[in-house]
C-alpha cells in the first residue's frame, strides 16, 4: 500500500505517544504522485446535442403551470399519472427516466431547473460554441472551458496517465486546442497494429521521432496520441464485464460509458471526461407521453447513466464518491409544440449533476410558464447561468478557483449548492490528563466556502499504528460525538479516551466532521503543544 | 542548429529567414505560417524553400494530391510555373473539357446499379423497399463513387468542390430517407451546379427530397409552421452566423429597410412562412413518387417582411412558390451571403484563416455575377489566382478523406470498390474509424473544415492505422493482395536506404523535405546498415516488408498531413 510514502505523520513524545494524521486530500496535494489515485475527483460532462426538450424531462405536475403546459402541448404532454413525482415538489420526471429517478431518490442527483445561457441565440452552432468555449455572446476564444480548467487546475497529468479524455472520434469544443486531452472512440483498435508484425515497433518509434521534431499543434497532438496508444494497449480492451446485473445500452453512448467505467476502475489518473449524446433536435415526431422517439432517447440517457452509476460501485471500491457527472444541452425548446408533433428551438434548459458528492434535489429558481413569465413570451426563462453550476464543480471538486480565466467575463459567482458543502476540517488539540487522553476541537459551523453547515456528528478513530487511514482500512470509529443543537462555531468539543494511558503504548487519533447530508470533512491533523518529531 | 527551437525568439526567426536570402513578399500569409516555415528551415540539415513549389500546392489544394504523372502533365502546361498554374486553373474550371476516360471505364467496370436511377425510381424502388439492403444500396454506391472519383478523376477541382458543396448543404445519410435518395442528391442537386450559379444551386437544394426531409420543410404548413429549414437557410447556407442579430426588431438592423446587414428572429419566422407548402410527394393517394410537390393549400398567403422587403399577400396564388423564390433571390444576392460563401471557399482552397482582403474581393466577384451561369467558377478563379493561394502552405491539415485519397494517389493504388467485397468493407471500416464517414455528419453544418477539429488523438491513430494497412496489410497473403504494392513500384536501380528514401520522398511529396525528417526515413530503412550500400531487396522478404513500412512512415509523417 503506497499510503506511507505519501504522508507525513506526527509522533507525539509522551508515554502514550499520540498523533493524528493528515487527511487524504492533504496527502495527495503535497505528495502528488503522478498517479494520485485513488484520491482524486473525476468530472464527467455529457453534452446532449441538439437542444433537449427539458419541459418534457422535468414536467409540471400541478398548479397553474400544469394547466399552461397542457394547453401548450396538447399532443406532447405527459399525463400526470405517468410522471415520476419528485418528493413534495410539483414536478415529475419523464417515465422513461426510471434509472435516474431511483438515483434521485437516494439523494445523488441534483437537477438545476431553468438553467442555461443568457444569450439570445437560437442557433445550435452559436449556442454550442458559446457554451463549450465558455463565452456566451463573446468573441469566441480559441480554447474551451475544459481546456482552460485543466490548464489551471492544481493537478498535473503524467505522460503515463489518461488524465483528460473525450470519448469521441474528435475533441469537443469544450476541449478545443487542449494539448492535454485525448480523443478516444474505442479501445480495441486504438493501436498501430494493422501492418505486418515484423516492423511494428520500429515503425511506431520512427513515427514518434517524426512528431517529436516540432512543436506545432500537429506535432504535439501526434506525440500525445502515441502516448495514449501506449496506455490504452497496456490497460484496456473492449472485452469488459461490468458488475453483476449492470446492463449498458447497446449503442455508441453505452459503449462510451462502458469505456469510461473501465478507465475509472483502472485508476489511470482520470480527471475529466466528456461524452456526447446527439439527436435532441426534435422538430418533428418527437412523440408524446411515455412512447416515441424522445422517450427512447431519454431511456438511453437514463439507463446509460444508471448503468454507469451502478457499475462504479464495485465489490472492492465504491467510486461513486469521487465521480460527478454533469449533463447539459445548448438550449431548451419552445414551450408551445409545433404542428409536426415536435418542438422548435427555445431558450432555458436544465443541468443535471449526478454523483456521490451531489447535493440531491431540485435547485434553481423556477420562473413559471405563464406567457408573462416566459422568455420573449415563448420559451422557458433562464434563472441560473450554466457557468455558475460548472464553476461550483471545478471549485469544489478540483480546488480550481480561476473562474475568471475559465469563464471570461463571468462575474458574481456564488455556489448554488449542487455539490454538497464540505465541512471545514476540525483542528484538534490533544493532552494527557492522568491516565486519560483528551482530544479537543472547535465546533464546525462553516463549509469550505464559508457558508453555514450543520454537523450531524464527529467521528473519532484510534490506532496503535501511526500509519493508518481509517477510511482505506475500513475501520469503525471508536466514538461518534453528536454536538448539541445549539452549539456555536468554535465551542469546544471534547473526546475523552478514559484510562487509555494507564498502560504503556502508543496511540494515534484522528477526527472528522460529518454533515447532516453525510458529507464528510477532511481528517483532522493534530497540532497540539506536545513535542513531536516528523517521521516518514 | 539542433538546439531547442522554443528558445529562438521571433526576431531570430526573422534574421535566419532573411539571412537565408528568402525574404520574399508574403502578403496575406498568416504570421504563424511564416514562423512555422522558418522553423522548418532551421530543423532541416539544409535550408529549403519556405513553401513548396507551385505544382505541389496546386495538386494538393486544387485536388486530392499528385498521382504519378501529374507533375509531368503540369510541367507541360507552359514555360513557367505561373503560366502553368493559370493554364491548370482554366483547365480545371472547365471539367467538361477534360478527358476522364480512365475514371469512366473504372465506373463501367463495377456495379453501381443505382447510379442512373431517377429520383422517383430511387424513392419507390429503394426508399420504399422492404429490404434493408435495397434501402441502403444507393448510399453504398455513392460512397464508393466518391472515392473512385477522387482517386481517378482528372477533374480534381470539380471533385474537391463537389465535396465542398456537400459539406455546405449537408444532409445526413444516416437517416432513413437520405440513405436512399443521396444518389439523386449528389448527381442532380449538387454536381450540376458545382461551378455554376449559386442561386440555381440553392433552388435545387431547396426543392430536393433530401433537404426537404432533413430540415423538415416538407411538413412546414400554415397551420403548423416548422422553422428548421428557414433558420439553417439563413444561418448556414446563405447569410451565415456573422449576420444574425438575434431577437431585436427587424427595423433595428443596420441598413433597414433598403439593405439590412443581417437577419433577426422575425426574419426566420417570415422565411418559414414563405416556404410553407414546399414539400414532396410522400402520400400514397398522390402517387408516392418522392418528387417535389408544392402544396398550395398549405401555403401561408399573408404578407411577409423579409430582410426589409415586403412580400405582398396572395402572390403565391397566381404565381406558385413566388414567396419562397423571392426569399432565395434576396438571400442569394445579399452581401452577407457573398462574404460567407467567399470565406468558406477561401478557407477550403487556401487556409484555415484566409486573408480578409481576399475574402472581400472574392465576395465582390460573387455579387457582381449573381446572375451569371459561371458565377461560382469566377469566384474560385479569383481565389486560385491570388498570391495568397500560391504562397500559403501548411495552413490546412488534411481531413481524413484528403489524407487517405492523397496517400492512395501517391502510391498509385489500383483498386476496385467491389460492392460488399471484403476489401471494400475493410477499407471503409478503417476509413470510418478516422471520423469522417462519407455523408454521415449529423448536424446541418457539414464536416468541419479547420485543422483544430481534426488534430485529435483518435484522428491521428486511426489515420495511421489506415495508412499502414494500405501498404502493409497484415492479412494480405501476397503482395498482390495489398492495396498498393510499393515494392514492385520501386525502380530496380534504387536499392540503398538513401536511394529508396529519396525515391519515395520525391514521389509522395514532390519537394525536398527537411533533412531531419528525411534522416528518420533513411534510418528506418537502414536499421543500422550503411545507408549508401544497396540492400538485397529483391531476395529478402523482410526487407520488402521494411520498405512497405518505410512508405507507411512517410505517409504517417506530420509533413504528409499538410496541404
Amino acid at each position: 500500500m503506497p499510503v506511507i510514502s505519501r504522508r507525513a505523520f506526527l509522533k507525539v513524545g509522551c508515554s502514550a505517544a499520540i498523533a493524528a494524521m493528515a487527511g487524504s486530500r492533504f496527502g495527495s496535494l503535497v505528495f502528488g504522485s503522478p498517479l494520485a489515485e485513488p484520491n482524486q475527483n473525476i468530472m464527467v460532462v455529457i453534452f446532449l446535442r441538439g437542444g433537449a426538450d427539458v419541459l418534457n424531462i422535468l414536467t409540471p405536475l400541478s398548479g397553474d403551470d400544469r394547466a399552461y403546459y397542457e394547453d401548450a402541448r396538447p399532443e406532447l404532454k405527459i399525463p400526470v399519472a405517468e410522471l415520476l413525482p419528485l418528493g413534495g415538489d410539483p414536478f415529475g420526471l419523464h417515465p422513461a427516466m426510471g434509472a435516474l429517478y431511483d438515483i434521485y431518490n437516494t439523494g445523488d442527483l441534483a437537477i438545476v431547473r431553468a438553467a442555461g445561457m443568457h444569450s439570445d441565440t437560437r442557433s445550435h452552432f452559436d449556442a454550442q460554441a458559446f457554451m463549450e468555449r465558455g463565452a456566451p455572446d463573446q468573441a469566441l476564444p480559441s480554447t474551451g472551458w475544459l481546456t482552460r480548467h485543466i490548464e489551471t487546475a492544481p493537478f498535473t497529468i503524467g505522460s503515463d496517465e489518461l488524465g483528460n479524455v473525450a470519448l469521441e472520434t474528435a475533441l469537443p469544443a469544450s476541449f478545443a486546442s487542449s494539448p492535454d486531452a485525448i480523443a478516444l472512440n474505442k479501445f480495441n483498435s486504438f493501436d498501430l497494429n494493422t501492418g505486418e508484425y515484423e516492423w511494428r515497433d520500429e515503425l511506431k518509434a520512427s513515427i514518434r521521432q517524426m512528431y517529436e521534431l516540432g512543436t506545432s499543434d500537429s506535432h504535439v497532438y501526434g506525440v500525445n496520441a502515441l502516448d495514449a496508444v501506449d496506455i490504452v494497449t497496456a490497460n484496456f480492451s473492449d472485452d469488459y464485464t461490468p458488475e453483476p446485473g449492470v446492463v449498458y445500452p447497446d449503442n455508441g453512448f453505452g459503449d462510451h460509458l462502458k469505456m469510461l467505467a473501465q478507465i475509472i476502475k483502472k485508476q489511470v489518473g482520470l480527471r475529466t471526461a466528456t461524452i456526447d449524446l446527439g439527436g435532441w433536435d426534435t422538430h418533428k415526431s418527437q412523440g408524446g407521453g411515455s412512447t416515441g422517439y424522445f422517450s427512447d432517447m431519454l431511456g438511453v440517457l437514463s439507463d446509460g447513466l444508471g448503468a454507469l452509476y451502478a457499475d462504479l460501485n464495485t465489490s472492492q471500491t465504491d467510486y461513486r464518491g469521487r465521480v460527478t457527472i454533469a449533463t447539459m444541452s445548448e438550449f431548451g425548446r419552445r414551450f408551445v409544440e409545433n404542428a409536426n408533433v415536435g418542438t422548435d428551438h427555445g431558450h432555458g434548459g436544465m443541468l443535471m449533476v449526478l454523483g456521490g458528492q451531489a447535493n440531491g434535489g431540485l435547485h434553481g429558481v423556477w420562473p413559471g410558464l405563464h406567457t408573462d413569465q416566459l422568455y420573449n413570451g415563448k420559451d422557458l426563462a433562464v434563472t441560473t447561468d450554466y457557468r455558475r453550476v460548472l464553476s461550483e464543480l471545478i471549485i469544489r471538486q478540483f480546488n480550481n478557483t480561476n473562474i475568471d480565466y475559465v469563464f471570461p467575463e463571468y462575474t458574481g459567482y456564488s455556489p448554488l449548492g449542487v455539490i454538497r458543502s464540505i465541512p471545514e476540517t476540525p483542528v484538534t488539540q490533544i493532552r494527557k490528563a492522568g491516565s486519560d487522553v483528551e482530544i479537543t476541537w472547535g465546533h464546525i459551523a462553516k463549509d469550505t466556502d464559508g457558508r453555514d453547515v450543520d454537523i450531524d456528528r464527529y467521528e473519532v478513530w484510534r490506532s496503535a499504528s501511526p500509519y493508518f487511514d481509517p477510511i482505506e482500512l475500513g475501520l469503525e470509529p471508536i466514538s461518534s460525538i453528536v454536538p448539541p443543537g445549539d452549539a456555536n462555531e468554535g465551542d469546544p468539543v471534547v473526546f475523552t479516551d478514559a484510562g487509555v494511558a494507564a498502560t504503556v503504548g502508543s496511540y494515534y487519533y484522528t477526527v472528522r466532521a460529518v454533515g447532516v447530508d453525510e458529507q464528510v470533512s477532511g481528517l483532522a491533523r493534530e497540532t497540539g503543544e506536545f513535542t513531536y518529531e516528523l517521521i516518514r | 542548429m539542433s538546439g531547442s527551437v522554443s528558445e529562438l525568439s521571433r526576431r531570430e526567426f526573422l534574421s535566419i529567414f532573411n539571412g537565408a536570402g528568402l525574404g520574399t513578399r508574403r502578403d496575406g500569409v498568416h504570421s504563424n505560417e511564416l514562423e512555422r516555415s522558418v522553423l522548418r528551415m532551421v530543423w532541416g540539415a539544409k535550408v529549403i524553400e519556405s513553401v513548396p513549389p507551385i505544382p505541389v500546392i496546386a495538386l494538393n489544394r486544387m485536388g486530392f494530391g499528385p498521382r504519378p504523372g501529374d507533375f509531368e502533365a503540369f510541367a507541360a502546361l507552359g514555360d513557367d510555373d505561373l503560366t502553368r498554374l493559370n493554364n491548370y486553373i482554366e483547365q480545371q474550371l472547365h471539367p467538361g473539357s477534360i478527358n476522364d476516360s480512365d475514371l469512366e471505364s473504372r465506373i463501367t467496370a463495377e456495379e453501381y446499379p443505382t447510379k442512373d436511377k431517377t429520383r422517383q425510381e430511387l424513392w419507390q424502388e429503394h426508399h420504399r423497399s422492404d429490404v434493408g439492403e435495397e434501402r441502403r444500396r444507393p448510399y453504398q454506391d455513392v460512397k464508393r463513387l466518391k472515392f473512385l472519383r477522387a482517386l481517378y478523376s482528372k477533374r480534381q477541382l470539380y471533385e474537391l468542390l463537389t465535396e465542398f458543396w456537400h459539406d455546405h448543404f449537408n444532409v445526413d445519410a444516416g437517416s432513413n430517407v437520405i440513405r436512399s435518395m443521396i444518389m439523386y442528391y449528389d448527381r442532380d442537386v449538387i454536381r450540376p451546379y458545382v461551378l455554376s450559379n449559386f442561386r440555381m444551386l440553392l433552388e435545387a437544394v431547396a426543392t430536393s427530397t433530401c433537404m426537404l426531409d432533413y430540415l423538415d420543410n416538407y411538413v412546414n404548413k400554415k397551420t403548423g409552421p416548422n422553422e428548421n429549414w428557414a433558420r439553417e437557410l439563413l444561418e448556414l447556407h446563405t447569410l451565415g452566423q456573422d449576420h444574425y442579430y438575434g431577437s431585436i426588431p427587424q427595423e433595428d438592423v443596420p441598413g433597414f429597410p433598403d439593405a439590412p446587414e443581417g437577419y433577426v428572429e422575425a426574419d426566420v419566422f417570415a422565411v418559414t412562412r414563405c416556404f410553407t407548402g414546399w414539400s414532396f410527394n410522400y402520400k400514397e393517394s398522390e402517387g408516392d413518387t418522392g418528387e417535389f410537390l408544392y402544396r398550395a393549400n398549405w401555403h401561408d398567403n399573408g404578407s411577409k417582411l423579409v430582410l426589409g422587403q415586403t412580400l405582398p399577400a396572395d402572390q403565391d396564388i397566381n404565381d406558385p412558390m413566388k414567396d419562397g423564390q423571392d426569399v432565395l433571390d434576396l438571400v442569394a444576392s445579399h452581401p452577407g451571403t457573398a462574404k460567407h460563401i467567399s470565406y468558406k471557399l477561401c478557407r477550403r482552397l487556401i487556409g484555415d484563416e484566409p486573408p480578409e482582403s481576399l475574402v472581400s474581393s472574392a465576395a465582390d466577384i460573387f455579387l457582381a455575377n449573381v446572375s451569371e451561369p459561371d458565377q461560382i467558377a469566377q469566384v474560385v478563379r479569383h481565389i486560385l489566382q491570388s498570391e495568397a493561394f500560391r504562397t500559403t502552405w501548411n495552413e490546412k491539415f488534411k481531413r481524413p478523406f484528403e489524407v487517405i485519397a492523397s496517400a492512395m494517389r501517391g502510391v498509385d493504388a489500383d483498386v476496385e470498390f467491389v460492392y460488399d467485397g471484403s476489401w471494400t468493407n475493410k477499407f471503409f471500416w478503417h476509413f470510418n474509424n478516422i471520423g469522417q464517414p462519407p455523408f454521415y455528419w449529423e448536424p446541418p453544418d457539414g464536416y468541419p473544415d479547420v485543422g483544430a477539429y481534426w488534430r485529435s488523438s483518435n484522428s491521428f491513430v486511426m489515420r495511421w492505422r489506415h495508412l499502414i494497412w494500405l501498404v502493409d496489410d497484415k492479412a494480405a497473403a501476397t503482395p498482390a493482395d495489398l492495396t498498393a504494392d510499393v515494392v514492385n513500384q520501386t525502380p530496380a536501380d534504387r536499392r540503398s536506404p538513401n536511394a529508396l528514401a529519396d525515391y519515395w520522398i520525391e514521389r509522395l511529396f514532390g519537394y525536398e523535405i527537411p533533412g531531419a525528417e528525411r534522416q528518420i526515413v533513411v534510418d528506418f530503412m537502414a536499421q543500422g546498415a550503411d545507408p549508401d550500400v544497396d540492400l538485397p531487396l529483391d531476395s529478402d522478404e523482410s526487407l520488402q516488408s521494411r520498405l512497405r513500412n518505410m512508405v507507411a512512415l512517410i505517409l504517417s509523417s506530420e509533413l504528409f498531413q499538410q496541404r
